[in-house]
């Protein structure tokens, strides 16, 4: 039943990513701009490998690593009724 | 234990992360999906959350992804033991297997569910902003699963029926013994004999500490019972028992279970398991939460064979006292029935299954 509610949250959280990741609110651009420094910061200590690694995954570590942008994008799993009962 | 809210679940939080070998890695390298694409939906297409213990972790971590696949948190082959014993068949009738793939295979682990986030069954979520743990921390993978008999007995969190806390095991308080100081490296990731259920083969025995306890001159009654005791029979207390357990889905197909409410209670009985290392004539038992119709829901007669296995299980409960009610002099256990199972205590349907661990008379003085 959990991982029924996880799937279902996940897709949530993924669906509204993709939608607000493109939007133009302040907000999210003055989070992705800081997180962008602190990407660049990391790579340039990292060796050459690193490097090309964090670079492909820009995108990934940009919404992963902002706290703003995730509590303004994730929304909470709608509570599913609780069917067990007893001690699992 | 308290759920992450949902963004916590997914934050990376530990710039170190990024310093460390698997941070190196790159998210893509593990979790797939377009690291290069702006475009959310893009950039999740392909993304797997969990990624698979033998295609990611085997690349640097082979002798423990070969080892870990033959575990009981991966093979699940406990259940499997158990279900298909009950049943009668070698492997799950198709009823039994729906059964298996809506209600327990959710108690699959793998790497990551232990070292980097909460096991799916108990919520998820990263542990700490992706930064790979080693031990996992026990409050939040060992005992997030392993909850409402291990971690309530071991914490001292269960209610005496005759009101008041049941203390906590001594190895917690004052012991302050996490999980892996018993259950190491080897047990958890299968690195011992192929095991078909947990006690098939003793991982960890409470000898490998408490060394020649049977010929310390200091209690003169380990040398007295210890080859017919196990040793928790003298050093455990109440511990639960759960009874009817009844798993089915909801018409939007959501698995759920109904069990009645457990019982605290201490039965000594025979064992059914002798082995070399488990040589007892008497163990603890535990009502474990089965039924004969516990999976009736998905067919009719789906264990023809339930009788071929106890209700009353081997036990070693997490709630070790160096002093118990049974232990305090020799007439608070010998002769004394309420201490054993014997045949009053058994539902009258499930009397033959229990035939082989039930305890006619008590021992007498």
């Amino acid at each position: 039943m959990r991982r029924a509610t996880i799937g279902i949250f996940g897709l949530m959280v993924f669906g509204l990513l993709a939608t607000a990741c493109s939007s133009d609110t302040a907000e999210t651009t003055a989070a992705i701009e800081t997180t962008v420094l602190n990407t660049t910061t990391t790579t340039t200590a990292a060796t050459t490998t690193t490097i090309e690694a964090v670079a492909a995954d820009a995108s990934c570590v940009e919404c992963h690593t902002d706290q703003v942008t995730l509590q303004a994008l994730a929304v909470e799993p709608v509570a599913e009724e609780i069917l067990s009962e007893g001690e699992g | 234990m308290p759920q992450l809210e949902a963004w916590e679940q997914v934050f990376v939080s530990d710039d170190e992360f990024f310093e460390t070998t698997h941070g190196d890695l790159g998210c893509v390298a593990c979790h797939g999906g377009d690291g290069d694409s702006s475009g959310m939906e893009e950039a999740h297409t392909g993304m797997v959350r969990d990624p698979d213990s033998i295609e990611t972790c085997s690349s640097c971590h082979n002798d423990t992804t070969t080892t870990d696949a033959m575990s009981l948190h991966s093979s699940l082959q406990g259940y499997l033991t158990v279900m298909n014993t009950r049943a009668g068949t070698e492997e799950l009738s198709p009823g039994l297997e729906l059964a298996f793939e809506n209600h327990c295979e959710e108690c699959h682990t793998s790497c990551g569910q232990c070292h980097v986030s909460r096991p799916t069954s108990a919520g998820g979520g990263l542990l700490a902003g992706h930064s790979f743990k080693n031990p996992p921390p026990m409050n939040l993978t060992c005992t997030g699963c392993h909850g409402s008999r291990v971690n309530d007995e071991y914490k001292g969190k269960n209610e005496a029926p005759e009101g008041g806390m049941i203390p906590a095991d001594v190895h917690f308080n004052p012991g302050g013994m996490a999980c892996f100081e018993c259950h190491g490296d080897a047990e958890m990731h299968g690195d011992v004999p192929a095991q078909s259920h947990r006690y098939d083969d003793a991982a960890v025995e409470c000898t490998d500490c408490h060394l020649n306890v049977e010929d310390s001159d200091e209690n003169p009654q380990h040398a007295m019972h210890a080859e017919d005791l196990a040793c928790q029979v003298c050093h455990s207390v109440d511990y639960k028992n759960c009874y009817s357990c009844h798993v089915q889905t909801s018409e939007e197909g959501t698995p759920y279970f109904k069990i009645e409410p457990s019982e605290m209670a201490f039965y000594i009985g025979k064992n059914a398991v002798q082995s070399e290392q488990r040589p007892w004539d008497y163990v603890l038992l535990r009502h474990v939460p089965i039924d004969r119709d516990s999976f009736s829901f998905y067919g009719e007669d789906l264990l023809p064979e339930f009788d071929s296995l106890p209700t009353f299980a081997y036990a070693t409960p997490h709630n070790i006292q160096t002093n118990t009610p049974q232990n305090a002099s020799c007439d608070a256990c010998h002769g004394n029935e309420e201490l054993f199972l014997t045949p009053d205590k058994v539902p009258a349907d499930e009397l033959v299954a229990n035939e082989d661990v039930i305890v006619d008379v008590a021992p007498g003085p």
